[in-house]
Formats: C-alpha cells, structure tokens, sequence
C-alpha cells in the first residue's frame, strides 16, 4: 500500500471512508492552508475561522463516506465549509466583514503579479469587477464564486432574498455593458 | 500587456502572489481569480501550503489550533465504519433505524401474540354466541355476521399495526429520539421505515394465525388496517402520533368491537365500502405528505408529546 502521500485528493478521501487517520492527517495538511486562508477573507474573526476549520474537518471526517468519485476533493470541502459557514451567521447572527469591505478601502496599485494575474482573468472583465461597488461585488462573490443560493447569502449578509436579487441583476447588467 | 491567458491547465499562480495572498494583501478582484484556480489545481494548492508552512502569518496560528484540536477530538466522533461492502452498510444503518432497537420492542411483540391467540381463542371458545343476547334482534345482526365469516380477529388485528407505529416514534418512547431527529433520515422517512417494520411483523403474524385458524378472510381487515395506519400518521401530524393512534384506535374499537358487543353487525366493517377505506388511505397520504415536516421537530411541539408535555 502506498504511503499517503502520494495519492490523490479523491483516494485520500475514500480512505478516510474506511476510519484511515494517517489519510485524515495528510488531508488536513494539504487542505487546510487555502481553507483557512479562504474562510478568513470571510469572517475577520481568527476564533471563528478556528471553529470553522474545525467543524469543516470534523465534517469530513465524518461525511467521507458519502463523498462521491465524480466530484473533486477541493471543491467538495469548500461546500461543506461554506455551508459551516452559513450555519455559523445563522447561529451567531455575526455579520461578515465580507471581502470587499475588507479590501475596498485600501486597494492598493496593482503590483507585477496582479497585472499578470490580471492578464489571465481577462483585463476588461477585472477592470469592470473593480468598478462595481462593494455591494455588488459582494453578492457576485457569494453566489458566483462560493457557490451560495441567494438564500444562503442572506444569511451570511444579513439582508432580504430581494434585495441581493436586484443586486445580483444590477451587477449582471453593469457587467454586461461593460464588457459588451 | 498583451492579454493572452494561457491555457488554465498551464498557468500556474506565482510565489509572489501567494505570499501576498496569505498576507492578506491581494485585491479583490485578483484574490478570486485565485481562490477560483486553487479549487481546481493540486499543485498551487501544494505551494501555498509549503509557503504557508514557512511563513509566520496569523492563520498558521490557527492551523496548529485546530490541528491539535482534531487530534484529541476525533475519537468522540462516529467514525466510519470500515466496509467494503456499502450495501450491507446501507442494510445495517436502516436496521438501527427501523429494526428492533426501543425498549417496548419486547413487550410489543409479546402483547401481538398474546393478543393474536387470545382473540383466537375467543373465536373458538364464545364466537357468535359473545355477542349480543340470543333471540334479540341485534343480537341476530351480529351473530348472523359471525356466521357469515366474521371473527373477532377480524375485529381486533387492524387495531396490531396501528398500536405498533403509534409507540414507534416519539420523544416519550424512543431514547434516541432527539439525536434520530436531527439527522437527515429523521422525520417523515424514519418514521416511513419504522411503520414498514411493524406493518412486515404484523400483517403475516395476524394473516398466518388466522389462516392457522382455519379462516380465510384475510382480505376485509387488511385495507381498514392498511387506513387505519395511514390516518394515524396523518392525524399524527396534528396530535402528535401517540395522540393520534389512541384516537384512531378508539375510533376503531367504538365502530367494531362496541356494536358486536350489544349485538350489533360492527358498521364499519358492513357498512363502510371499501373505496371509503381506500380514499382514507389516499387522503392521510397526502395529508402526512403536506404537513411530513412536523415529524423532524424537537421539544414542546413535537409530534408524540401531548400538547400539554409531559415533563
């Protein structure tokens, strides 16, 4: 049997199926970095990012079984910590400090790698994201790239359904007459 | 800049833009381009682990919490069971669910069989002649349903089920109650499971000692008993299930067993068609179907407790 450290995401999960701790352990070294990282642009609180990334993993280590081979590792874990994520606002009624709030206030000039990143996003497309308020930009981060319901974003908002709607049609619209 | 992306699978973030993304220090817009490539890419995802382990931001003070938390904390936890085959697995989590496992189990299958052999035994030793005054014309009505086939099984089996699911579900009688609502299975499906258990145990137990028995009327109690069921768990949504089957039951026992008793042909097996019977059993259907989620609530309202509690 080969050694945990050289299979994939998706084996290293089947493994953690079958109660295997070492695969446990190498999942949470390989996974863990980006998703506290991730998580910590969401919720500014160091002690909640703890009790997420804690939950999350608990999560894993418990759902692996229904983990299915057609999905990918990285993304499935996501799901399960984004959905944390939602019962913890919900619970704790704490609002985020979202990302653009964050981010918005001290964006800074664009260094080499942001240009070549930006290179690869497409310029136009992140010159018109940038233009966009914190607010839309925020409801396209969660729907768009966390893959939340707009149900579940308002909760992590704290704000009506309705209201992330129209600003999900308004960001759509911008974008669309910006880039077309 | 010439904006010509190279092909995702070969665009790889650099050093720099992960150390800048672990400080915190990436735009917006450039840190979800490169939150939405780490999902999909192994080897970023390696290097800004290995940065991370080097670096002395913030979040590796995290990382180590939690890291040592999993470590004393996963023993608490229900790990999964090793199997190779998950169908048996599959097999073994809806027996612990719907088999067996709740402490009037015991008694219930005792109390069918005595009941079962009891009500037998009344056939055989009184029949006909238990009910009703000879020479009275009630009496006559039930006695000339005694002779027409009619038994006190009859009377008394649907009434098997309907007692087996009313103590299958509920925060009174079930110790695991709380932890099994709250699982994804709780609810309407756990008790779906629960009432196919009881009705597997006691339709062949009624059917075979009747058979036993010498009768052959088998079919007239099997669809009351089938709507019987049904009304509780959909009356069950409203009452709560313990509620429901004593009112169902009693019902039942004030259709059929009273009438018999002062001589009288039990109306609700004579009188009632059984497109009646089977209308009731769409219609509880649907209503416990409509109202399922009443079933997966805790405390105060939940389905099996009185409304008045009992603690």
């Amino acid at each position: 049997m080969t050694g945990p450290e050289s299979i994939s995401d998706e084996s290293l999960l089947f493994r953690v199926a079958r109660g295997d701790r070492p695969a446990f352990d190498e999942l949470y070294h390989r996974h863990a970095g980006w998703l506290a990282l991730r998580l910590r642009r969401r919720c500014g609180d160091d002690d909640l990012v703890a009790d997420l990334l804690q939950e999350s993993f608990l999560t894993v280590w418990r759902m692996a079984p229904s983990f299915s081979a057609k999905g990918s590792a990285a993304g499935w874990i996501w799901s399960i910590a984004s959905s944390r994520m939602i019962d913890a606002h919900r619970r704790r009624a704490v609002r985020p400090h979202t990302g653009a709030e964050l981010h918005d206030s001290a964006v800074i000039s664009p260094s080499a790698e942001d240009e070549a990143l930006t290179a690869h996003y497409g310029d136009r497309m992140a010159a018109a994201l940038q233009r966009l308020s914190p607010e839309l930009r925020a409801v396209l981060q969660a729907t768009v790239l966390d893959g939340m319901t707009l149900r579940e974003a308002s909760v992590v908002f704290g704000l009506p359904e309705g209201t992330l709607k129209s600003r999900a049609n308004r960001a759509r619209q911008q974008l669309r007459q910006e880039l077309a | 800049m010439t904006p010509t992306p190279p092909p995702p699978d070969r665009w790889h973030a650099s050093a720099g833009q992960l150390a800048a993304y672990i400080d915190g220090a990436v735009p917006q817009v450039q840190a979800w381009s490169l939150e939405a490539h780490l999902i999909g890419c192994p080897d970023c995802r390696a290097a800004l682990s290995s940065a991370l382990a080097g670096s002395r931001a913030p979040v590796t003070d995290v990382l180590r919490e939690v890291r040592f938390r999993l470590d004393v904390l996963p023993e608490q936890v229900r790990a999964p069971r090793a199997s190779s085959l998950r169908s048996l697995r599959s097999l073994r989590r809806i027996w612990m669910i719907a088999g067996p496992r709740r402490p009037l189990f015991g008694s219930w299958l005792l109390s069918l069989v005595l009941v079962l052999l009891g009500a037998l035994l009344l056939d055989h030793l009184y029949g006909p002649r238990f009910a009703g005054l000879d020479g009275v014309a009630p009496g006559q009505a039930a006695a000339s349903w005694f002779r027409s086939g009619g038994s006190w099984l009859i009377l008394i089996a649907p009434l098997l089920p309907l007692i087996g699911v009313t103590i299958a579900y509920g925060p009174g009688l079930d110790p695991g109650y709380e932890l099994v609502a709250a699982t994804p299975s709780g609810g309407l499906r756990l008790v779906l499971w629960r009432t196919a258990g009881v009705l597997v145990v006691t339709l062949p137990a009624a059917a075979g000692v009747q058979l036993a028995g010498g009768s052959t009327r088998v079919v007239p109690w099997l669809l009351p008993g089938l709507a019987l069921v049904l009304a509780t768990l959909a009356l069950g949504t409203v009452l709560g299930l313990a509620r429901a089957g004593t009112v169902i039951a009693g019902l039942w026992v004030a259709g059929t067993s009273v009438p018999v008793m002062i001589g009288l042909a039990p109306p609700l097996l004579t009188v009632v068609p059984a497109p009646a019977w089977l209308a009731l059993a769409v219609a509880s259907t649907g209503l416990a179907l409509a109202r399922h989620e009443r079933f997966a609530q805790l405390g105060p309202g939940a389905p099996a407790t009185p409304a008045g509690g009992w603690a």
